[in-house]
């Protein structure tokens, strides 16, 4: 398990880095392209796909490491025991949304196969909308290995959740420990 | 709409991530309207990434983080001692220049914060500042790099509520400035009363300046080279999101050349996760948001201020003291994405320039990421300076008056924020 959920980390990781960088370079050919009168028109529409690609698997890159942020003033004011049903709460509440959006995800994947990305015929806007669910999926994985890692509190990597959890103070050293549960 | 609204701060309050709390709270709507097709709920979040000024957030973000790995921040760093080090609170001071100078580098006040608390924090300890003025001093000089284009609060304002980012860019530099003048101000006379000595003897001799100035021109012309790129139609906003990140490169590789391969691949992967935190968030917004004008939300909060009063002055003082409320409980560019469709409207039918109200929201939201109980600034500055809420607070008051003073300019005086914007567009 542990394993799986590392190298699901560096592969989304790597994806969406690849996403990212080749958008930012596209988009960027484009405009000079276009100040030479040459325009490019379907460098934007490609860096949208890839960008709704880059949004989805970022968002479980940020999951697994906690950077997604929260309010947890009032949390971590309550006794050990009743944080732990509430995050248990949390997760399980995330768990049913996530699912809920791989199932209408997929259906409206399945809907928009007819329909043309951004007016080029050949490209179905199914490859775009498929970003969504495939996403939830992994963030429900993620979810679920919460959840299993709340209630197994006796093992190793503990101390999670006293520090304040800013946007920036976490750290790798964090998310190491993070996917290792 | 009141139902999810509920929800949503019910969720937060139980301390789930703030996607999801709107995401989750969004979708009772579409449970209690079932002619809306389900399958709007995974169409909405994607359709949303489909927007192409959007786009110059991640750019933005990528561009900062790239920034920041060239080592322009050393260099800034440097530079800001040359400037202010032989001021009253010389170390205070250089927080405030080198936010004022990060500004062009970076758009977020959470992460200059986090930067400067790591990096000036132990030495402004050393030198005999409290832990909760180093800490005040640090948390509230952000605000002006946050200000400073680009700033990502001011571009999510600018791509939700269809204002030129051109004119808030603009606006943004001349208040930027007003806040580090008023923030120079405020440490030179606090700095004076508690005697705290200056950073270093004399003066720094005009070369050095002129050398340390040569280093860093490339940090400092950016957010003017922003402006003029978007004035002339060189670039539209979010291509100068990627001209950015291709001219951090640029300047990494051969102007510093401290920028290799592996350097590059770290600020991706930490790019990856900081991009996937906000983007998810600005995606599930899009569920949220939907029922907003279906239920006509922003009219109905119009006659309901008006009700009360239909001076725009006063009406102004209700929204903001609505905003500051917002600021303390809810996250920055949250607050920013949710609130903007339903306020602007309301403050363009009394008459307010979109600009000058962008520059007073975004200076008030940002203003509560240091101030309890959802404050992310505060937070991580002081776990890094390990400084209690009680140190903190004793000494943050000082800072909360001078931005109060900043934002009573910025009500009183729209001709000051809107004096660029005006020169460069007209109007």
């Amino acid at each position: 398990m542990k394993k799986f959920s590392s190298s699901i980390v560096k592969i989304e990781t790597a994806v969406a880095g690849v996403c990212l960088a080749s958008s930012t370079t596209l988009i960027f050919l484009a405009a000079v392209a276009r100040s030479v009168d040459r325009p490019i028109n379907w460098s934007l529409d490609i860096s949208l796909f890839l960008f709704a690609w880059a949004t989805f698997l970022g968002a479980d890159v940020a999951f697994r490491a906690d950077k997604l942020v929260n309010v947890d003033v009032l949390v971590d004011r309550l006794p050990e025991r009743g944080a732990r049903v509430l995050k248990a709460l949390n997760y399980l509440l995330i768990f049913v949304f996530l699912v809920g959006l791989v199932v209408y995800g997929f259906i409206s994947v399945y809907k928009s196969r007819q329909r043309a990305f951004q007016g080029i015929p050949s490209v179905s806007y199914s490859w775009v909308s498929l970003s969504l669910p495939v996403g939830c999926v992994l963030l429900a994985q993620t979810t679920a290995s919460k959840i299993i890692a709340i209630f197994r509190p006796e093992l190793p990597g503990q101390g999670r959740a006293d520090a304040p959890r800013g946007a920036d103070a976490m750290s790798d050293a964090d998310h190491e420990s993070e996917s290792e549960l | 709409m009141l139902v999810v609204f509920i929800v949503f701060l019910v969720l937060l309050a139980i301390g789930m991530p703030v996607a999801f709390a709107i995401g989750i709270s969004g979708t009772l709507f579409f449970l209690q309207h079932p002619e809306l097709p389900r399958t709007m709920l995974a169409q909405l979040p994607v359709s949303q990434t489909q927007s192409v000024p959007l786009i110059a957030i991640p750019l933005f973000i990528f561009a900062g983080n790239l920034m920041n790995a060239t080592g322009i921040t050393q260099r800034l760093i440097k530079l800001s001692t040359l400037l202010t080090g032989h001021m009253k609170g010389g170390l205070a001071q250089v927080s405030v220049v080198l936010s004022t100078l990060m500004g062009g580098v970076s758009g977020s006040a959470t992460a200059d914060a986090a930067m400067e608390a790591r990096v000036l924090g132990p030495s402004m300890l050393k030198s005999g500042y409290t832990k909760g003025y180093t800490a005040g001093v640090i948390g509230f000089t952000s605000l002006i790099t946050a200000t400073i284009p680009p700033g990502i609060g001011i571009i999510i304002y600018g791509t939700v509520g269809e204002v030129s980012i051109g004119r808030l860019f603009a606006a943004g530099l001349v208040v930027g400035l007003l806040m580090m003048v008023i923030l120079m101000g405020t440490v030179r006379i606090t700095a004076g009363i508690r005697g705290w000595k200056p950073e270093r003897a004399e003066r720094a001799k005009l070369r050095e300046i002129v050398g340390s100035l040569g280093e860093t021109i490339w940090a400092l012309i950016f957010p003017i080279l922003l402006l003029v790129g978007i004035r002339f139609g060189l670039f539209t906003p979010s291509e100068v999101g990627a001209f950015a990140c291709i001219y951090a490169f640029v300047v990494g590789i051969f102007v510093y050349r401290e920028l290799t391969w592996k350097t590059l691949l770290e600020t991706l992967k930490l790019t990856v996760g900081d991009i996937g935190a906000i983007m998810f968030i600005i995606a599930l917004s899009a569920i949220f948001g939907y029922g907003i004008p279906v239920e006509r939300v922003p009219q109905k909060l119009t006659n309901l201020i008006t009700g009360i009063s239909t001076n725009p002055q006063i009406v102004l003082l209700i929204i903001i003291a609505f905003l500051i409320f917002v600021g303390m409980v809810m996250e920055g560019s949250v607050a920013i994405l949710l609130l903007t469709p339903i306020l602007l409207p309301l403050v363009e039918s009394l008459g307010v320039d979109p600009v000058h109200f962008g520059l007073i929201m975004c200076t008030i939201i940002t203003m509560g990421l240091l101030t309890p109980p959802v404050g992310i600034s505060m937070y991580t500055v002081c776990s890094v300076l390990e400084c209690s809420s009680r140190e903190y607070f004793r000494e943050f008051k000082v800072f909360l008056i001078a931005v109060t003073l900043e934002v009573v300019i910025l009500v009183f005086l729209p001709d000051v924020v809107l004096l660029l914007p005006r020169l460069l567009y007209g109007g």
